[in-house]
């Protein structure tokens, strides 16, 4: 295949097919760590104490946390929707990037797509635990019942939600697994010890690596591909629907719908960047998940960025435009009300600071680019913040205006279930190649830097063209 | 092959017939279990199927038992009264009477409870309307902190004892010494057969004295109305006749005197239609922003000691002398104002009306000199039916200290009052009191007085307890028990009737004097008697035809009139404004608390105060000019210092607050209190100075040093302006007089494009059916006093739970009724507007299609409605409410749960709300709602249930105004409409259809169920400013 000359090799260090096994199971295959074993003590602890929070707020109500008549909604779907937007990276890794045939993909998309599933559990926790009573969350579902029946109100976006999450993670989860499937086959194959060979046997289903094998493979990620590239767009949609739908000044917004998704993938990269430099530096994956990858993400956070930089000047232009008071007074409380701060947190969180990426020096600098993901990271939760409570602690009836501030307790939720995710993301990462070992290969002879870039090797084909 | 055998004895095996007995089913009988018999159903069950159901039944048995549902328990009636017909409310007309607050009542009692007081429609005097107390009152019946039996002082504290030792050890005392030195003191009694039984009492142990006082006092009124017009009595003002009233510091429509009363009269001259389109002007003089303050179209502020100088002003601008000496206001542009209303009185003599609240016998006599001058006398002011509520005199517990020091008085005996907490002199009361050889307390629950006295002998509450009153003279009501004694306790009365051996009951007590006395010339006087219980009014067209009934025990009431002569008054009066100097503080009486009697009622507490929409507090107020001048932010807490005593206040910057001047309210800070008032506020009665003839409520040279410390208030708004900075939100629309004369849709203009796109909708018939019901309510703003009675009422009637402080401070009170006040104008002295806000039943509600349940939806009948049942608490319903009227149990607020423990409404639970005695007073019809459900204004859909049924078992369409929801029939200003926006004929319709009628966010396509009639204030345009922003949005800093 063709490969223009002005790509970067994506895997370097002239690997053969054994050694990247071997690089990439290495970590999988090795006695964990020290750095492991206190980084998964620590996440789980703080996992636990969000869980000991969450047992609080159930056991003696949502007034644990700050909210009050007016701020019905606070750090509860802020951090649902954070978490639900960094997801989306995987799935427009493993998704669109797939049909679009990108290869540096294949570097990230394993732990991007890990990411995603993990992200969207500690997601999905929200909006169950934000509920008054949520012993009786299974009246979300649509389901026959003896009271009526009673059916459940199909114009809530709430109740999208239900069916766009639970798609969601249905679908991420079976591309993710399927995509794992060869590489449990392969740590299977290289290891010693009956069982953990007996175990990865069972969870690989008893891949042979035969060609039937790959070619139904091969159909399968296209299938599931095909099937995630809308949810890419459908999910964050929906979820922008919960306040585009309804009538709050600051909520009820047209362009919410787009400038979610964008807003998600910003998130999602700047979540895999987190991810992926310090799992590089930890496990030596630096010849994978080259600088090259780096840059190709942080390509993608300038114009996700800039999307998303669009849509809040949009927002203050229509608020103008609009002329209408309310919509006029939310804006202009966002940015110079009492939470001014969450406002311009986030505008330089997510639109001055990534526009720092035009620099070429800057977007492949490790350092730069892994303060970077953090700092968007903070400022699209500070957007969720801005948009959700700054919205409706000053809607339409001044008596009614309130300030809101959290509790412990909500804020050992959210920590919590940072917490969660880091242990499970461990786990993942010391039980499952973190990088997609197939995949990788896959592309070897067209992006390795024995074969393409400044450092390969002329074959003999070469000399024919002088 | 046969059947092996398998034996396990000899016996067996050889079948000896004792053991085939033994073998034989332990149980002879079959087990009568027809389901489980294979040989007749073919169901082919068998013992094993048996065992198999029955381990699932034990295992699912197990299973539900483990999650502890709750055994509440229902006993039904072995024998059924007469008169309960279970699910059928009985009502009782009756009267409530609390120390000076008088309201004629009718009670809803259901299976035998009382559960919520309804104004009685027939009286001349309240006409129908509450207040907040009245409202409140039903739960003081269910109060924890109530005395279950008679107690007599021990060693340490009080022991119970029984009403047989107490009736030995009291009337054997009396018995002992008839001729004892004894002394009633009581706060004002209005009841001619009370008063009678004191007169009994007094004539057998003849040196028995009555000392009446009033916390609150208006001794200085009655003292001036005996000197100018010989009569120590308040008269009967007819606000409903005045054209131009000035109020010289009397809160009129909030506590002073009779306020429902007032407010009736003063809401008649204030509702303007296009028919007839005038009102009354309304100037008023203070300087703390009070409830009638801050509904006057003219308010001017004025320190404490200038108060006499506006009086004097306004008498020399009409008569035209010169007794104010050239004493005039600081500022300016007041003068100009003070003018002006002389020259509006001027122009409406004999049909205009000067009151004061000073408890100043100078001022009142200026006062009742203006009136004179004006002819208000006979017109606006009449003597007829003179007002009884106040008959107190300051120079009684003063009297009585020196008595009781003096070792003059032998037996004291407390009734309906606590002169210990609420008497400036408490302390010297208190120290006193030892010295008298006995003395007896009739409190219904501990206070600081009775805890000085040897016995208590609690009285009933008065829903359980016989009664007449005489609110004005020749106007009676009557009072009738709704439920028999909860506790061990007796009616006063009664005591007093027991201890002067006196056989009788006090109901046939006072049957006898009724039927003996006004009622002994008709035909049928016990028929006449029931006639008026049952009404519970007895209200003959000659007022003073039952003057016989009264035994009055004060001295003469009487005299010839001494002077009209106001010079010695005017010097007095400019004599004290000339001493005051530096910062002056006023007390006043707040809404909710009184004088500190219904510190004991969580409601009360909880109602936010109508100006400052502080709860569960009282504070000092400040102006926001002293507050920064001072470097005070709101929540400081500062020692104030006034009369060489001093107290710790939290400071609450006030808008209107007459500058250089702060205020604070009396009545809080009760020590000896149950649950209900435990630790709130800080008592400031001792502050006051009764060295002079009268209680002075106002004190200058007040100094006041920061401590650093900052608390939070609980303020249900903190802000209250309309104006964003963008310009004003037209959530309230207002106009003046001159503009609404001009046009009828002044100030609401602009509604006409709001409704231009009202009918507009994809639905087809959307709007276009008019069938059956589509109720609606008009709420009018020039009615609208802000009281705060329809959130009380709502309260009781629809169950809705208190918080606490603390969750206030969080902003989670649970009103579904809320009085929303909005200022406009200067921080000095602010238009001020209320607004009552509840659910607005939108049409397009936005609440109904975001709920993912479908647990708040549209009825057939336009309410947007709440199924609790269904509700998972999403709470984004509340989140996407316009109006923020939805409510949010946050914790188990209601009780309704069965989290016991697991419950952490502890301010709920710590007020005494969850006990079994205090929920006796929800009302059954309304389903208390449970933890981490949303909840919000129905309607009053249960009592719009009741009127159907009743209707369709008589087989007739319901009326219009048949029934009346809670808040509506509380209001004392008859601002609420509600009816049923289908019946073209109906008042609701009507008032939808008036030109000042609008909708809130109306532009939005709501379409709110609820509508407005805009405010008209009766000013001159220039000085309108409800367009201007009151810049003090951030006054309140968030902290």
């Amino acid at each position: 295949m063709f490969v223009s000359p002005l790509r970067e090799p994506l895997i370097q260090g002239h690997k053969t097919y054994k050694q990247i096994s071997d690089d990439i199971c290495a970590p999988v295959e090795a006695a964990p760590s020290k750095a492991w074993m206190i980084a998964v003590t620590l996440s789980g602890l703080l996992a636990l104490t969000g869980f000991t929070m969450i047992g609080i707020t159930i056991t003696y109500g949502i007034g644990m946390w700050g909210l009050n008549k007016t701020v019905g909604w606070a750090w509860d779907i802020t951090n649902f929707v954070w978490w639900i937007g960094i997801g989306h990276a995987g799935t427009l890794i493993s998704a669109i990037l797939l049909l679009f045939r990108q290869k540096w993909r294949t570097g990230v998309n394993r732990s991007a797509e890990a990411m995603t599933i993990f992200a969207v559990i500690c997601a999905g926790l929200f909006p169950i635990i934000h509920m008054g009573r949520v012993w009786l969350a299974f009246f979300i579902f649509p389901y026959p019942n003896t009271r009526g029946p009673v059916w459940v109100n199909f114009n809530s976006p709430l109740l999208w939600d239900v069916f766009a999450i639970s798609t969601y993670f249905t679908v991420s989860l079976v591309f993710w697994y399927t995509g794992l499937i060869p590489d449990l086959a392969l740590v299977r194959d290289r290891t010693t010890s009956a069982f953990k060979k007996r175990m990865y046997n069972i969870f690989s289903f008893g891949w042979k690596g035969t060609a039937k094998n790959w070619q139904r493979f091969e159909s399968i990620s296209l299938v599931l591909a095909g099937l995630s590239t809308p949810l890419v767009l459908s999910v964050h949609t929906i979820v922008s629907f919960d306040f585009a739908t309804s009538v709050i000044p600051g909520w009820h917004t047209t362009i919410f719908p787009p400038y979610f998704v964008a807003g998600a993938i910003f998130s999602g990269f700047a979540m895999v960047l987190t991810l992926m430099l310090v799992v590089r530096k930890v496990f030596n994956l630096q010849e994978y998940i080259t600088l090259a990858h780096i840059e190709s993400m942080n390509k993608v956070i300038i114009l996700t960025g800039s999307i998303v930089g669009v849509a809040y000047i949009t927002e203050l232009f229509t608020a103008w435009y609009s002329g209408n008071q309310y919509e006029q007074y939310a804006f202009l409380n966002r940015s110079t009300g009492p939470y001014w701060w969450s406002y311009w947190g986030m505008m330089t969180c997510n639109v001055v600071s990534p526009q720092l990426f035009w620099i070429k020096k800057l977007r492949r600098n490790i350092v730069f680019t892994f303060f970077m993901s953090i700092f968007i990271n903070v400022g699209m939760w500070f957007e969720r913040f801005v948009i959700i409570v700054t919205s409706t602690h000053r809607d339409f009836i001044p008596s009614s205006w309130t300030m809101y501030y959290p509790t412990i307790v909500e804020i050992f939720i959210y920590l919590g279930t940072i917490g969660f995710f880091m242990t499970l993301f461990l786990i993942f990462a010391k039980v499952a190649p973190v990088i997609a070992v197939a995949e990788v290969k896959s592309i070897l002879k067209t992006s390795g830097d024995q074969y393409t870039g400044p450092d390969a090797i002329h074959h003999h084909d070469d000399h024919h063209k002088h | 092959m046969a059947e092996k055998k398998y034996w396990k004895g000899l016996e067996e095996l050889n079948q000896a017939p004792e053991s085939a007995q033994l073998i034989q089913p332990e149980f002879g009988e079959e087990i009568p279990v027809e389901f489980f018999d294979s040989s007749n159903d073919g169901l082919h069950s068998n013992r094993r199927d048996f065992l198999k159901m029955m381990g699932f039944s034990l295992t699912a048995a197990t299973v539900a038992a483990g999650c502890e549902i709750p055994v509440k328990k229902v006993a039904p009636y072995i024998f059924k009264p007469e008169d309960v017909i279970p699910g059928i409310a009985t009502w009782y007309a009756s009267t409530f009477y609390n120390g000076g607050d008088y309201c004629s009542i009718i009670v809803k009692t259901r299976e035998g409870r009382p559960i919520k007081i309804e104004g009685n429609r027939d009286s001349k005097v309240t006409k129908g309307g509450t207040s907040a107390r009245v409202q409140a009152s039903v739960l003081s019946l269910y109060d924890t902190a109530r005395l279950r039996n008679p107690m007599v002082k021990g060693k340490r504290g009080h022991d119970n004892a029984s009403w047989a030792d107490i009736d030995k050890a009291i009337a054997g005392k009396l018995a002992a010494n008839p001729n004892a030195n004894i002394r009633i003191v009581s706060s004002t009694v209005i009841s001619p057969s009370t008063k009678k039984v004191f007169a009994a009492f007094a004539e057998k142990y003849p040196n028995t004295k009555v000392y009446t006082y009033d916390a609150l006092s208006y001794s200085g009124m009655l003292m001036a109305n005996m000197a100018s017009k010989g009569k120590s009595e308040i008269p009967d003002y007819h606000f409903e006749k005045a054209k131009v009233i000035v109020s010289i510091d009397a809160d009129f429509l909030g506590t002073w005197i009779s306020p429902i009363e007032f407010t009736k009269g003063y809401v008649a001259t204030r509702k303007v239609t296009k028919e007839k389109p005038e009102m009354s002007r309304h100037y008023h003089f203070e300087s703390r922003m009070s409830l009638t303050g801050s509904n006057a179209d003219y308010r001017v502020a004025v320190a404490p000691s200038e108060l006499g100088v506006v009086a004097l002003n306004l008498l020399d601008a009409i008569t035209g002398s010169s007794t104010a000496g050239g004493a005039k206001l600081k500022d300016e542009a007041k003068q100009a104002r003070l003018k002006e209303a002389a020259e509006w009185l001027k122009k409406h003599r004999g049909e205009s009306l000067v009151v004061s609240g000073c408890n100043d016998e100078n001022v009142q006599l200026v006062v009742n000199a203006i009136n004179d001058a004006l002819n208000n006398y006979g017109n606006t002011i009449t003597w007829d039916s003179a007002n009884m509520l106040r008959q107190g005199s300051d120079a009684s517990i003063k009297t009585l200290i020196g008595e009781l020091k003096g070792g003059q008085v032998n037996i004291l005996m407390v009734n309906d009052c606590n002169p210990v907490f609420d008497h400036p002199m408490g302390d010297q009361l208190a120290e006193a009191m030892t010295k008298a050889e006995m003395s007896v307390s009739f409190a219904g629950s501990m206070n600081e007085t009775a805890a000085n006295c040897t016995y208590i002998c609690p009285d009933h509450h008065f829903l359980e307890a016989w009664n007449d009153a005489e609110p004005k003279r020749g106007l009676y009501s009557l009072s009738q028990p709704t439920i028999k004694n909860l506790f061990d306790t007796r009616q006063m009365q009664d005591s007093l009737l027991t201890w002067s051996g006196n056989a009788m009951t006090y109901h046939d007590f006072m049957v006898q004097n009724w039927v003996t006395g006004p009622l002994a010339g008709k035909a049928d006087a016990m028929g006449a008697f029931n006639n008026a219980l049952q009404i519970g009014l007895y209200q003959p067209e000659n007022g003073n035809v039952i003057e016989a009934v009264v035994a009055t025990l004060t001295a003469a009431t009487e005299m010839a009139p001494a002077t009209t002569d106001v010079s010695s008054a005017a010097a007095n009066i400019l004599g004290m404004a000339k001493k005051a100097s530096g910062v002056e503080i006023q007390f006043y009486e707040s809404i909710a608390i009184g004088d500190g009697r219904y510190a004991d009622n969580p409601w009360l507490h909880e109602l936010p105060d109508p100006v400052s929409k502080i709860t569960w507090d009282n504070y000092l107020n400040v102006s926001p000019a002293y507050a920064r001048e001072n470097k005070i932010e709101h929540g400081d807490v500062v020692t104030v210092s006034v009369n060489g005593k001093e107290v710790k206040l939290p400071v609450a910057i006030q808008p209107g607050q007459a500058n250089n001047t702060v205020s604070v309210a009396v009545g809080y800070g009760r020590t000896m209190v149950g649950k209900g008032g435990a630790g709130v506020g800080v008592n400031v009665y001792h502050l006051l100075d009764a060295s002079g003839a009268c209680v002075n409520y106002m004190a200058a040279n007040v100094t006041i040093t920061n401590t650093g410390e900052n608390v939070k208030l609980a303020q249900t708004q903190t802000h209250f302006s309309l104006n964003d900075g963008l310009g004003q939100r037209r959530i309230v629309k207002e106009t003046t007089l001159a503009e609404y004369k001009k046009s009828p849709n002044a100030g609401n203009e602009d509604r006409a494009e709001a409704l231009a796109w009202k009918d507009i909708t994809f639905y087809p018939d959307y709007f276009g059916k008019k069938n059956g019901f589509n109720w609606s309510m008009a709420i009018d703003l020039n009615s609208c006093v802000g009281c705060g009675a329809c959130v009380i009422s709502c309260n009781a009637e629809n169950n809705i739970p208190i918080v606490g402080k603390n969750e206030v401070i969080r902003s989670r009170e649970m009103h579904w009724m809320r009085i929303d006040r909005y200022y406009a104008g200067t921080e000095e002295n602010p238009e001020v507007v209320y607004q009552p806000m509840l659910c607005q039943h939108c049409e397009n509600a936005p609440c109904e299609n975001v709920c993912p349940v479908g647990a708040t939806n549209h009825s057939s009948e336009g309410f947007n409605q709440m199924a609790y049942n269904r509700c998972i608490g999403t709470r984004y319903c509340a989140n996407n409410c316009p109006y923020k009227v939805r409510r949010f149990n946050w914790f188990d607020y209601g009780g309704a749960d069965t989290f016991g423990t697991m419950n952490d409404a502890k301010e709920t639970e710590n007020r005494g709300l969850l006990e079994d005695l205090t929920r006796m007073v929800l009302n059954p019809d309304v389903t208390v709602r449970s933890r981490g459900v949303i909840e919000k204004c129905s309607f009053c859909v249960q009592r719009i249930q009741e009127a159907k049924l009743g209707a369709k078992k008589e087989n007739r369409e319901l009326k219009d105004g048949e029934f009346r929801v809670a808040c509506q029939s509380a209001c004392p200003a008859d601002a609420i409409t509600f009816g049923n926006s289908y019946d073209d004929t109906s008042a609701v319709v009507s008032e939808a259809k008036d030109e000042r009628t609008f909708g809130i966010l109306e532009e939005f396509h709501w379409v709110p169920s609820v509508f407005y009639k805009t405010k008209v204030r009766n000013k001159d345009k220039a000085d309108h400013k409800n367009e201007e922003a009151l810049d003090i949005m951030d006054l309140y800093n968030y902290k």
